[in-house]
């Protein structure tokens, strides 16, 4: 794509929603299988978007290829931000703001909740190693500073407490609680959870629902979640993209997604 | 000088150099989880270069051939070793690294060891092939003249010298942001790599650390002995670090040294002047092998984080301003730092 051209994709014509991550014609296959078969969709700035779609649709696929998790396989572009993003390392997307939470809780079982938070901030100046040799007093200012982040994080997820316990010690939904408040530690551009919600409780589901509202209103973070309870999606997400087959299949607010006739027989049911 | 006093600073420089030895795979193992099982390879590659820039050039005295021959000054001879050490590090990295991880990187290593191995034993013109190295000058010897007994006591000043700074270094590593970063690479490399960490500049960095460390141990244990040949290196040589490390405590510097002291030290070297049993020369050796690794078993059984465990990372969350925090973060930090000075005015009363 020449520059110019990259130029307009960031300008946002008058009148018109900014979209932040823009997918067109992506396929990816495993083997025979196109798990993300010639999609294009868009996810909005600053609003709630959901992701859903019957398993097998290709959510997770789409959101490791958008990750950079899985290798691109030359079929479709990815925007970011105005950036190709396509043939980017993992690495280099979540340094453009970029970042991603898993399906399955991955914390870093072997440190302690607090330094877990205390990993993702990005461009350390402690993280290259002269500086971390050399200049010890310019790394504990800044230290200072992500930890005083940190510890606001975890008082607002409620894991104050935890701070020095391993993270492997954390029940599950703690698990969840502190994926969530690492990623924000990393203050993404935009945040794609993938199903956030997966083996919580209804009542801390509400609590990670609320967390997401108010991050966004508050932050201007863009959320893309992949996520199977709709009634959460209903009452949080602005926007819905529903995947079927590897492609989006409709776009647009809850309510019109349940009118949709394609929808319903794909995944709602009748 | 008694015998018993030669034998312990003999002993005092052994377990210095593997200190350095086992702090080295601690970098690469205990912080980053990077398997390195060519780790001897790279203290033998230190030892040599560390030699033959020592060694004035090879003029077929005791029919020694090698390269080089440069006769360089002491500091800067074991610091080549260690640099020499660290650039096979990386090219060994950029095979290892790049895409495989763990179970398939281990086995490239394994590979490599051997192949070094073979080569450098058979390549006579690179450092005398199997019969190896003899004669290396130790450091400063001839420019001060020093006696043969009070050098003993020096070179225990010197490789305690080397031993701490690369101490502190490895323990700075530790407990900055860039060994946070290891530590995260090490519980789960894709993580990091999500959060924006260049994962493979990262373990590069750590396995060219580990080799550098590796590579002056080498300098160290030549420049002692002033001889090695391939037999002083061989891959059980290897294990004997990994032992010392997995038996001590791994991703913590105070048990690399205890597995150290432990292994190397208290079976390897202290049971080697034994009496040897009549007709059973290898008696003793399989013995010693049988001990650690039995004693390895148990310690991988009962407690598999070693005898001095990693510490958990503690944060001086109090000394930091938290003007931003709620109410009840800034009360509770109040009252503990209150606390603490009522108990510090108790001490100094």
């Amino acid at each position: 794509m020449s520059q110019t051209a990259e130029a307009l994709a960031r300008t946002p014509r008058p009148g018109e929603q900014t979209d932040i991550l823009r997918v067109e014609h992506l396929s990816h296959s495993f083997g025979g299988v196109n798990a993300v078969d010639d999609c294009s969709l868009q996810v909005p700035a600053n609003q709630i978007t959901a992701l859903i779609g019957p398993n097998g649709a290709g959510k997770s696929t789409l959101i490791n290829v958008v990750s950079g998790f899985y290798p691109a396989q030359k079929r479709g572009t990815i925007f970011f931000n105005g950036h190709n993003i396509t043939g980017w390392p993992t690495y280099r997307r979540a340094n453009a703001g970029l970042i991603r939470t898993f399906q399955i809780s991955r914390g870093y079982g072997g440190m302690t909740v607090l330094e877990n938070l205390m990993v993702p901030p990005k461009k350390q100046s402690g993280e290259s190693l002269l500086n971390a040799i050399f200049r010890p007093r310019l790394v504990a200012a800044e230290e200072a500073r992500h930890l005083e982040k940190a510890l606001q994080l975890l008082d607002t997820f409620g894991l104050y407490e935890k701070r020095d316990e391993y993270a492997r010690n954390l029940s599950g939904g703690q698990k969840r609680l502190l994926e969530m408040a690492r990623a924000l530690m990393a203050d993404p551009t935009l945040l794609l959870l993938d199903e956030p919600m997966a083996g919580v409780n209804p009542a801390l589901a509400d609590q990670l629902a609320q967390h997401i509202v108010n991050l966004a209103k508050q932050t201007g973070i863009t959320f893309l979640l992949v996520e199977h309870n709709l009634g959460i999606v209903d009452q949080i997400c602005d926007h819905v993209i529903v995947m079927a087959n590897g492609r989006a299949l409709a776009t647009g607010t809850m309510a019109e997604i349940r009118a949709n006739q394609q929808v319903v027989e794909a995944y709602l049911g009748g | 000088m008694s015998p018993v006093l030669y034998y312990a600073t003999t002993l005092l420089v052994f377990f210095f150099d593997y200190n350095i030895l086992t702090w080295g795979l601690n970098i690469q193992f205990g912080y980053t989880g990077i398997l390195n099982f060519a780790f001897i390879i790279f203290m033998a590659i230190g030892a040599y270069v560390s030699g033959v820039f020592a060694l004035p050039q090879a003029n077929g005295i005791a029919g020694q051939t090698y390269i080089l021959g440069l006769s360089w000054p002491f500091p800067l001879t074991l610091i080549m070793g260690g640099l020499v050490a660290a650039f096979f590090g990386l090219l060994v990295g950029l095979i290892a690294l790049k895409r495989l991880r763990s179970d398939y990187m281990a086995i490239v290593t394994v590979a490599v060891g051997a192949i070094a191995y073979d080569f450098i034993g058979n390549v006579t013109g690179l450092f005398n092939g199997w019969d190896g190295l003899g004669g290396v000058p130790q450091p400063l010897q001839t420019r001060f003249n020093i006696d043969f007994n009070t050098y003993q006591f020096v070179y225990v000043g010197i490789a305690g010298v080397v031993m701490v700074i690369l101490w502190w270094l490895a323990n700075r590593i530790y407990s900055s942001p860039f060994g946070r970063t290891l530590r995260s690479i090490r519980e789960d490399q894709d993580v990091s790599e999500a959060f924006g960490k260049n994962t493979f500049k990262y373990r590069m960095l750590a396995m060219v650390i580990g080799c550098f460390y590796a590579g002056i141990a080498g300098g160290i244990l030549i420049f002692f002995t002033t001889a090695l040949n391939p037999s002083g290196w061989t891959t059980g040589e290897t294990f004997v670090v990994w032992t010392a490390l997995l038996i001590g405590g791994t991703g913590n510097n105070w048990g690399a040294a205890l597995g150290a002291l432990l292994v190397p030290v208290g079976f390897q070297e202290a049971t080697r002047f034994l009496p040897q049993f009549p007709g059973n020369p290898d008696l003793i050796p399989a013995l010693r092998n049988i001990i650690v690794g039995g004693l390895l078993i148990l310690v991988l059984w009962f407690r598999p984080q070693g005898i001095i465990p990693e510490k958990k990372a503690r944060f001086n969350i109090f000394r930091i301003p938290l003007h931003g925090a709620p109410a009840e973060v800034r009360s509770r930090a109040a009252s503990i730092a209150a606390s603490q000075k009522e108990e510090s005015n108790v001490t100094d009363g």
